[in-house]
């Protein structure tokens, strides 16, 4: 009987060892094929499309034109069905000179989920840091979002809306009221949270869901409004119990369906 | 062989070009910086540690009407050499022709000062840069339209790739405007020598000294420190009513109306007008008021109290203030550019 030389036997064994690896490895994977969340962002006015310069009447009678809309927004989470929070995104900018909707969209992993929270602002970490060390294409840079940032006091404007509205009440008055909010600082960061806007997320499916800012509540949240004769100017710092007011109301303005 | 021929050639020409560029640019500088004694170490940031390509880029820069919106005034328009990084206007007019708010600061130490702005509100150079370029009453310059503008001028992308490595963005922009301005380090004045090396000062000066630091007028319980300045916000009583909110508009909170940072005395003699408006001419008239006490402002500094003063120690005090002129700072040919 001829023998087998020992280092064959090794090599045969070696081999079929590093086979049977290979085969574990390339074994079918238990993780899910991921899915894709879509965040649409968009704004209104009483439940119809918003547009800037276009004439619309508030609570008061007043009419306005809003001239620029735009707000940065931080921190973006999911929750899922056992409650774990997700962190999704970190920062997007809504500007409505910039397009009517503003879409962003995320792998997720499939599952049902409780809903999404984000901010209105910047923590106060990001909110005070130097906008030079983030890359071009962060929305919170100078490249996109110099317009946005104070530069005699470190830190972001959260939320910024101009316009001019006709107070006289009749609705052929002048526009000659000009209004302005610029909301920053670190007290007025908001959270919104919707964690009861459940949602599935689906393999290579896209699931979409929107933010919707409804520009009226912004004047009126039911309970308290925002007279636009007397109470139309605020860059936060100068008048900060205007600013605080307007935050307040503008907290009931934002819808997730 | 052609090939490596034509581009080495090219390339070498390109070489001898730039290095020319740089080499008369680099000629007004060759210096980092000289801490002077009794003054402390300066904090400069891990990611802008003072080169000098860094410096000279940043010099170039400070002396470039290129970041006014209309090419008509650079930093140095209002921060001049010859008056310590500052001006001799109440108000300076920027670019758009508008009249600033405020009375020009001192850029001398400035690379010391904590809380930048005179409310306060900036925190490192890096990030305070930008505002004079973009507010409308000085350069009026949107800090977007000044990389793009910087982007476009040869000497500019060499420099910054020197500097930084990288072509001009932002970050090199803030970044060597900053490596800039720590280099205006002022401590050899008069008073110094004295201090430091014992050179002969006169008698006023003597006396002067020691009534400003005396507590009756208690001038350094605010202006201490190797920069005469404690770097806190006080109310001194300059109006009943403040026309500016000062150190409110960070904190929102009354008690902050009307506050103001402490300037630093180094160089006050070349610094007038005075005041956060520039609305005292003379150290006289400054030194009236603090003797006056100031208005009664719910916010001014129980610091401030009132004094009297003879005309010799009037004379004497005044004589101190000046010895704190630093004159080699002011005629450092580091510091100015070639016409």
């Amino acid at each position: 009987m001829k023998r087998i030389p020992l280092f064959v036997i090794l090599f045969s064994a070696l081999l079929s060892f590093w086979l049977a690896s290979c085969e574990n490895t390339k074994a079918p994977s238990s993780v899910p094929v991921p899915g894709y969340l879509q965040i649409n962002v968009t704004t209104s006015f009483n439940g119809q499309p918003f547009n800037l310069n276009q004439t619309y009447t508030n609570i008061q009678n007043y009419r306005l034109q809003v001239q620029s809309l735009a707000f940065l927004m931080h921190q973006f989470f999911a929750k899922n069905a056992n409650g774990d929070v997700i962190e999704i995104e970190d920062a997007m900018r809504y500007d409505r000179s910039a397009g009517a909707v503003s879409a962003f969209t995320f792998g997720m992993a499939p599952g049902n989920y409780q809903g999404i929270s984000f901010a209105i602002g910047i923590d106060s970490v990001l909110n005070h840091s130097d906008p030079a060390l983030l890359a071009a294409d962060h929305p919170f840079s100078y490249n996109i979002s110099n317009d946005l940032h104070w530069g005699w006091s470190t830190g972001y404007i959260f939320l910024k809306m101009e316009g001019f509205s006709d107070t006289s009440g009749t609705g052929t008055g002048p526009f000659d009221h000009a209004f302005l909010y610029h909301i920053g600082v670190d007290e007025l960061f908001r959270r919104f949270d919707f964690y009861s806007n459940d949602f599935t997320i689906k393999s290579n499916q896209t699931t979409t869901l929107t933010i919707d800012l409804d520009v009226a509540k912004m004047f009126c949240n039911g309970v308290d409004t925002i007279d636009l004769k007397t109470e139309n100017n605020t860059q936060s710092s100068g008048n900060m119990p205007l600013a605080r007011q307007f935050v307040s109301v503008y907290e009931d303005a934002f819808s997730v369906y | 062989m052609f090939f490596y021929n034509k581009y080495f050639t090219v390339f070498f020409l390109l070489s001898a070009v730039f290095a020319c560029t740089v080499k008369n640019a680099d000629s007004d500088t060759g210096f980092l910086v000289v801490i002077p004694p009794g003054f402390d170490s300066m904090d400069v940031p891990a990611d802008n540690q003072l080169t000098e390509a860094r410096i000279t880029l940043g010099k170039r820069l400070f002396f470039d009407p290129i970041l006014s919106g209309n090419y008509s005034v650079s930093c140095a328009t209002c921060h001049r050499p010859e008056f310590a990084f500052a001006d001799n206007k109440k108000l300076s007019t920027g670019a758009s022709g508008k009249e600033g708010k405020a009375n020009t600061p001192s850029l001398a130490n400035v690379g010391y000062i904590e809380n930048l702005m005179k409310e306060g509100g900036v925190h490192t150079l890096e990030i305070q840069v930008v505002a004079p370029v973009e507010e409308h009453a000085e350069m009026n310059l949107d800090i977007n339209e000044a990389v793009e503008r910087i982007k476009k001028k040869p000497v500019y992308l060499w420099m910054s790739f020197k500097a930084y490595g990288r072509k001009p963005d932002h970050y090199v922009v803030t970044r060597a405007l900053s490596a800039f301005e720590r280099t205006l380090v002022s401590g050899n004045s008069v008073y110094d020598r004295w201090i430091n090396n014992g050179e002969g000062v006169s008698a006023e000066i003597k006396r002067g000294k020691d009534l400003f630091f005396s507590d009756s007028l208690a001038c350094a319980s605010c202006h201490s420190g190797f920069l005469f300045t404690s770097q806190e916000f006080e109310n001194n009583g300059l109006y009943d009513t403040f026309p500016g909110n000062g150190r409110e508009r960070i904190t929102h909170t009354t008690e902050d109306i009307g506050k103001f940072r402490v300037p630093s005395l180094r160089n006050v003699d070349v610094t007038a007008p005075y005041m956060h408006d520039g609305s005292l001419s003379t150290l006289r008239d400054v030194i009236s008021h603090y003797a006056s006490g100031g208005k009664n402002h719910p916010n001014k500094s129980e610091k401030i109290k009132g004094f009297q003063l003879s005309e010799g120690d009037m004379q004497a005090l005044e004589a101190f203030l000046l010895s704190l002129t630093d004159e080699d700072f002011l005629k450092n040919p580091n510091f100015r550019v070639k016409k």
